[in-house]
């Protein structure tokens, strides 16, 4: 790794820390700090004087903007993100545990993502371009892209839980005992979230081989007697790759919105639903703590993107 | 360029075209109001009356679809009209610009996009109240970093520095050259993003209507439709399916004809 | 057709496919290169001299059929033998050069990593030691300076020249008896040309193998080349001594074709034709 590389990498962590803090502000502006009365805002104008001056001092509404905002980031770089007001207990150990459960969530998904489209994209670009094979899959692709990850899950329930009955049709991961039963819970949630992501994929990869395919070097390789497995392992798949490593950052930070909606359709416990649920109940404290670990997720996942698309380009490691 | 356009592709318009011409005579096409309450006659299943049943207020459901229609075709719509022209002149005038206020505007955006879609809009929408106006415009503007980017790129491979000294030797002030000379050679660019941008502005709005967010009732809007009925999709399949296959059927459609323009301009460029 | 002829083309017609149907780019192509001989080919562009110089090597693409006719080489029929057996010979018995150097050398290998697995194919019976130093000795037979700092390096960081001698290389790294090159120096200026031209003769004294030398340049036909064939629109116009069909071309079109290539070199020119 030359020195310019990490300085390249050094540079993009020092933005990201600073998108981070800006999102804070932003998300905090949101939510505590837009003009008008804020306690009116959040509760409605059905509210009660009593609500409304409960929340007002909750909240302190008293200070200024910034100061709130100061008081509430130092507390959060201590590590205290404040109480709930619906569950009157610290939102840390909250946001934690189904933070944790979204990431398990999400992990599972990734885990049978990358390898299925890749594959699907590399078989399909193995094929006649636009013949049977590849135009069935670049049509149920087609699909899964267009439908909202909310109807594909619906659908998979009904059919597949409520019809069927092979698999249940709520994640109630708390009550799985067991990898088996875990793994028959998440599975609609997983393939409801595959289906989604595997078309961007799938057409980025398949497109990837079929220009390498076609490339000078590949060719090459070919007439100067080489194997045609290894010119497929060594020469045409590492340059097919990183236009493939690029799709699935893209979708990987996709998956941080996506999954919010997953959590909701079929009931799970994780930070996505979280967030939807305070916010309805205008539980700010718990709202800002799950949209800034939500945020900085998907700022993380953009930087090693970012990081795995320079490692994987000769022409930025080496000069 | 439009007679290299794939089969696919007109497939695509066309729906599209269809969808906009449905909605538009909606008021004349559908049977019922589409809050009109059928007393006792819930979860209807298709009949001469109900073409598509009723649902669980005892609503027509075809009816609701049409209006439906409306209310996404407008407010995808518009939130991509938003979306493409700010994000259209931002990205041209950055791509012609070039220098400090590009890297600075692009820093910008860049932090801009460090926020997931999804959360921004629910934030904002959570603490104004729902409303279609707001809906449009939030989800116009969560859409602006990425179209500039879209088309500051066709910008940047079109205009390069001589044909922008070109253009002004030959005394053309800004804007001319942005009309002349720019538009016509980003028009595929330009083009491709409304569709990509109503594709997705359809799902992420519905998608609001689903979590909750979505505008206020009694607008027949798919998502919220889809989230009604699914609850009870034992009892009847009718409230849920119409809506979500016209919403994917609408979504499929403009990635096709997407798809068949960037092939276009593919096979033009090449 | 006698004894030493190394490539037999006998009467081959090939097509491309193009929108709807095919389209012929070679008619009815005959012709010979003997061991040791140099052929230079030459014609303008679309006269179907770069996919003979393919089908050499027997390369089969779907946009692309053989009609009729044979090309052999050491008396394999290429297009008739089981495809193993041409494998076997691209690379270890016909090296080729396209015109493109630095686009035939994949991106994310390092050089040394092509050179090598090029050799472990094609010569397994080699040590890895041997290998190396295979490796190295071609890279400084094609001029490229410190071979074994070179090996290390990624094709990117080589200038074009330089890219363009290491696809030569990698064509001589397994001793062929056959080296195909199309040309390999078009587009680039007159110095790298005389350069790359010089090595070629310095490589041809050494090595004693057969060349056809695809080509628009005269000073390559008059220097390095023995034969010429001339095409046009898929046929051979004219083939002879590359002196004769320079200097004295029988055929209308070779007489337009010598008469509009730029005679850069007319010294080095008149010496080989004082020489004779």
């Amino acid at each position: 790794m030359t020195r310019a590389l990490l300085r390249l990498i050094g540079a993009r962590l020092l933005l990201s820390g600073l998108s981070l803090l800006a999102v804070s502000a932003i998300v905090f502006a949101v939510m505590e700090a837009l003009p008008g009365d804020t306690a009116q805002r959040l509760l409605g104008r059905d509210a009660t004087v009593q609500a409304l001056a409960v929340l007002r001092a909750q909240l302190h509404l008293e200070q200024p903007a910034w100061a709130r905002y100061g008081d509430w980031l130092g507390g959060v770089l201590h590590g205290d993100f404040g109480t709930s007001l619906v569950a009157r207990r610290p939102v840390l150990p909250y946001i934690a545990g189904h933070f944790g459960y979204s990431l398990l969530l999400g992990g599972l998904a990734l885990a049978l993502h990358i390898p299925l489209s890749v594959s699907l994209g590399l078989f399909g670009a193995a094929t006649r371009r636009d013949g049977p094979i590849d135009a069935t899959i670049s049509a149920v692709a087609l699909l899964g892209m267009s439908a909202p990850e909310f109807v594909i899950g619906i659908f998979l329930v009904s059919i597949l839980a409520t019809t069927l009955g092979w698999f249940p049709p709520l994640a109630l991961i708390d009550q799985a005992h067991g990898p088996l039963e875990v793994a028959r819970t998440l599975l609609l949630p997983v393939l409801t979230l595959n289906f989604a992501m595997t078309a961007y994929v799938l057409r980025q990869t398949r497109n990837a081989m079929f220009d390498v395919l076609r490339s000078d070097y590949v060719r090459l390789a070919v007439l100067r007697g080489l194997p045609p497995r290894h010119v497929l392992l060594r020469h045409a798949l590492p340059n097919a790759l990183a236009p493939a490593i690029n799709a699935i950052a893209l979708n990987a930070g996709w998956l941080v919105g996506g999954i919010v909606v997953v959590e909701v359709v079929f009931n799970y416990p994780g930070l996505g639903r979280l967030l939807v649920e305070s916010i309805s109940f205008h539980d700010v404290p718990m709202v800002l703590g799950a949209a800034l670990v939500l945020s900085a997720t998907y700022i993380a996942i953009n930087l090693a993107a970012d990081v795995a698309t320079m490692l994987l380009t000769p022409k930025l490691l080496v000069r | 360029m439009a007679r290299r356009l794939p089969r696919t592709a007109w497939f695509g318009a066309a729906v599209v075209v269809a969808y906009a011409v449905l909605s538009v005579a909606a008021p004349w096409l559908a049977p019922h109001a589409p809050d009109e309450v059928f007393v006792g006659g819930t979860f209807e299943p298709p009949s001469a009356e109900f073409w598509l049943g009723t649902d669980n207020l005892g609503r027509d459901v075809l009816s609701r679809v049409l209006y439906g229609g409306r209310t996404v075709l407008l407010l995808a719509g518009s939130a991509s009209a938003i979306s493409v022209a700010v994000g259209g002149m931002l990205g041209m005038f950055l791509g012609l610009r070039r220098g400090v206020v590009d890297l600075a505007v692009m820093r910008l955006l860049d932090v801009a996009m460090s926020v997931p879609p999804i959360i921004f809009a629910l934030l904002l929408i959570g603490a104004l109240g729902p409303s279609a106006p707001l809906i449009v415009l939030v989800v116009g503007l969560l859409f602006v970093p990425n179209v500039t980017r879209v088309m500051r790129a066709a910008t940047l491979s079109v205009a390069g520095e001589d044909f922008i000294q070109a253009a002004r030797a030959r005394g053309e002030s800004r804007a001319a050259i942005v009309l002349r000379e720019l538009l016509p050679n980003v028009a595929g660019a330009l083009i491709t993003e409304v569709s990509i941008r109503t594709g997705f502005a359809a799902i992420f709005i519905s998608g609001l209507g689903f979590l909750g967010f979505g505008p206020p009732p009694p607008a027949p809007d798919w998502g919220i439709m889809i989230n009604e009925g699914r609850s009870t999709i034992d009892a009847s399949v009718w409230p849920v399916v119409p809506p979500a296959v016209c919403l994917a059927l609408l979504v499929m459609s403009l990635n096709l004809f997407t798809d068949g323009v960037g092939r276009a301009i593919d096979r033009t460029a090449r | 057709m006698t004894a030493t002829d190394l490539v037999r083309v006998e009467r081959l017609s090939a097509d491309y496919r193009d929108g709807a149907g095919w389209r012929p780019v070679l008619r009815d192509v005959s012709l010979t290169i003997r061991a040791g001989e140099v052929l230079g080919l030459a014609g303008e562009s679309g006269s179907g001299k770069s996919t003979l110089a393919a089908l050499l090597l027997g390369e089969t693409m779907p946009e692309r059929r053989i009609r009729a006719g044979h090309v052999r080489f050491g008396g394999i029929d290429l297009f008739a033998a089981p495809r193993d057996t041409v494998q076997a010979l691209r690379g270890r018995r016909i090296g080729f050069v396209p015109q493109n150097g630095g686009a035939s050398l994949t991106p994310t290998m390092r050089i040394g990593g092509l050179l090598r697995s090029l050799l472990r194919h094609h010569r397994p019976e080699l040590s890895s030691r041997d290998v190396g130093v295979r490796a190295e000795r071609v890279l400084a037979e094609v001029g490229i300076p410190d071979p074994p700092a070179a090996l290390r390096r990624f094709p990117h960081q080589f200038s074009g020249g330089q890219q363009q001698r290491i696809a030569l290389a990698l064509a001589l790294a397994c001793e062929p008896d056959l080296l195909v090159l199309d040309e390999p120096t078009t587009g680039q200026d007159a110095l790298i040309r005389q350069a790359m031209l010089a090595l070629l003769r310095a490589i041809r004294r050494e090595r004693h193998l057969s060349i056809l030398f695809v080509t628009h340049d005269l000073a390559t036909l008059a220097q390095l080349c023995d034969r010429a064939a001339v095409m046009y629109q898929g046929e051979i116009v004219e083939t002879g001594p590359a002196l004769d069909v320079i200097e004295r071309p029988s055929h209308p079109y070779t007489r337009k074709l010598m008469a509009a290539l730029p005679r850069m070199d007319d010294a080095a020119l008149a010496d080989r034709v004082a020489a004779q």
